[in-house]
């Protein structure tokens, strides 16, 4: 009796493996859906809808994908579109973060330039 | 037993090719990888990017990827990796960005300083040339006040009597040659100190009146005091006064000043008086 108990283990062992080997989720990605979500509110911060505008798209077409991917309880594709949308969004607060210190940049470089026009007159 | 063993090691055999397959090398491997590679190669030479932990994330992130077992995990991780990259090289550009600023801030804080100190000196220079306007000012009216001392000391060493028109001087009778216009030395450096006066006193026009005594005909004596009167005249405008600013006229012997019968009266009554005119009265129209 406990022989065949052991045996029976395997193939569930078995399964762990392959399961780890390759990183399945068994469960909603919920975590990695909430980090995207908050990426997101922070690009929009950022205005990345005027900075950024096709990579926060991407980001939030991607965030719904998992979201429908949870329902279907495709936990493999809702974490991988989570994951993704996690990324674009962070790239699109770094985009506009970039574009509005460029903005910045130039406006002191013309005012400086001003200024020189203005005391040199 | 026995097909407990036999079962047991099939088993063992299906896993270990189940996770052979599934983590065997992904064949389309450089092409899956090329952006991500791509991007990762862009940052990496990036200096901007090299302080950025952003930087080591997208190493690592690129390494996953490389080491994936499967297509389709590969080309997950790819994507995450080619993402990572463009964030660093994003915030390469922040950083970028800022450091400029930070220069423009202190080009711009040396330019403020330096217009500052240009702003001192201008105001130093115009407080200086305040103070040596108003030296020169000071000097100006010294100057004046000299001039106007002299000038009065000229004007009283020419011995005139002062009346309501202005300074008469006499020419008397002895600084004329006898019954003749021409000047004697005496005369003569009297038209000099005038003409001094009267370059300075611009203002001041002057009035030559001619006089004679009673002896001879009146043709004789009108005659005689107009030459004497205009002799004068020549005299100063030769001495540089401007010929318009003196009027010269003869009385004959209408104006006496003295009885024409003793010597003394006819001598005090042959004269020139020279009248220079106060200040901005105009000369009588004739």
């Amino acid at each position: 009796m406990m022989k065949r108990t052991y045996w029976l283990a395997i193939p569930v062992i078995t399964g762990i493996l392959i399961t780890t080997a390759c990183g399945t989720s068994r469960q909603p990605p919920t975590e990695i859906i909430a980090s995207a979500e908050s990426a997101i509110s922070l690009a929009k911060d950022s205005n990345a809808y005027d900075y950024a505008a096709r990579d926060l798209r991407g980001a939030e077409d991607k965030l719904q994908q998992a979201k429908e991917a949870v329902q279907k309880e495709n936990y493999e594709d809702a974490q991988r579109l989570a994951e993704k949308a996690l990324m674009d969004a962070k790239l699109a607060k770094a985009k506009a973060d970039a574009s509005g210190e460029h903005d910045a940049t130039e406006q002191m470089r013309e005012s400086v330039e001003k200024f020189d026009q203005d005391i040199n007159r | 037993m026995n097909y407990y063993v036999t079962a047991k090691r099939c088993t063992t055999v299906i896993t270990i090719s189940f996770l052979l397959a599934s983590c065997a090398g992904v064949p389309q491997k450089d092409e899956i990888l090329k952006n991500a590679r791509a991007a990762y190669a862009e940052i990496e030479a990036n200096p901007n990017a090299q302080s950025l932990a952003s930087l080591y994330d997208a190493e690592q992130a690129l390494k996953k990827a490389e080491n994936a077992g499967t297509v389709v995990e590969m080309e997950h991780l790819a994507y995450l990796a080619e993402k990572q990259a463009e964030i660093t090289a994003a915030m390469a550009e922040t950083k970028g960005a800022k450091t400029k600023r930070e220069v423009l801030t202190k080009q711009q804080d040396e330019a403020r300083l330096s217009a500052r100190e240009r702003e001192i000196l201008e105001k130093q220079r115009q407080a200086d040339m305040a103070l040596d306007e108003a030296e020169r000012a000071r000097q100006e009216a010294q100057k004046l006040a000299a001039k106007n001392q002299d000038l009065e000391k000229q004007l009283s060493e020419l011995q005139g009597k002062q009346t309501d028109k202005g300074l008469v001087l006499t020419l008397g009778d002895v600084l004329f040659e006898t019954g003749k216009a021409d000047l004697l030395s005496g005369a003569l450096q009297q038209m000099d100190k005038i003409a001094a006066y009267l370059s300075q006193a611009v203002d001041r026009n002057v009035l030559v009146e001619g006089h004679t005594d009673n002896v001879g005909s009146d043709e004789y004596n009108m005659g005689l005091s107009e030459r004497r009167a205009n002799s004068v005249r020549f005299a100063l405008v030769e001495r540089g006064v401007t010929s318009n600013r003196i009027l010269a006229k003869g009385y004959g012997k209408s104006k006496p000043v003295a009885e024409n019968n003793t010597d003394v009266g006819r001598q005090q009554n042959r004269r020139v008086e020279i009248t220079i005119l106060n200040e901005g009265v105009s000369l009588p129209a004739f």
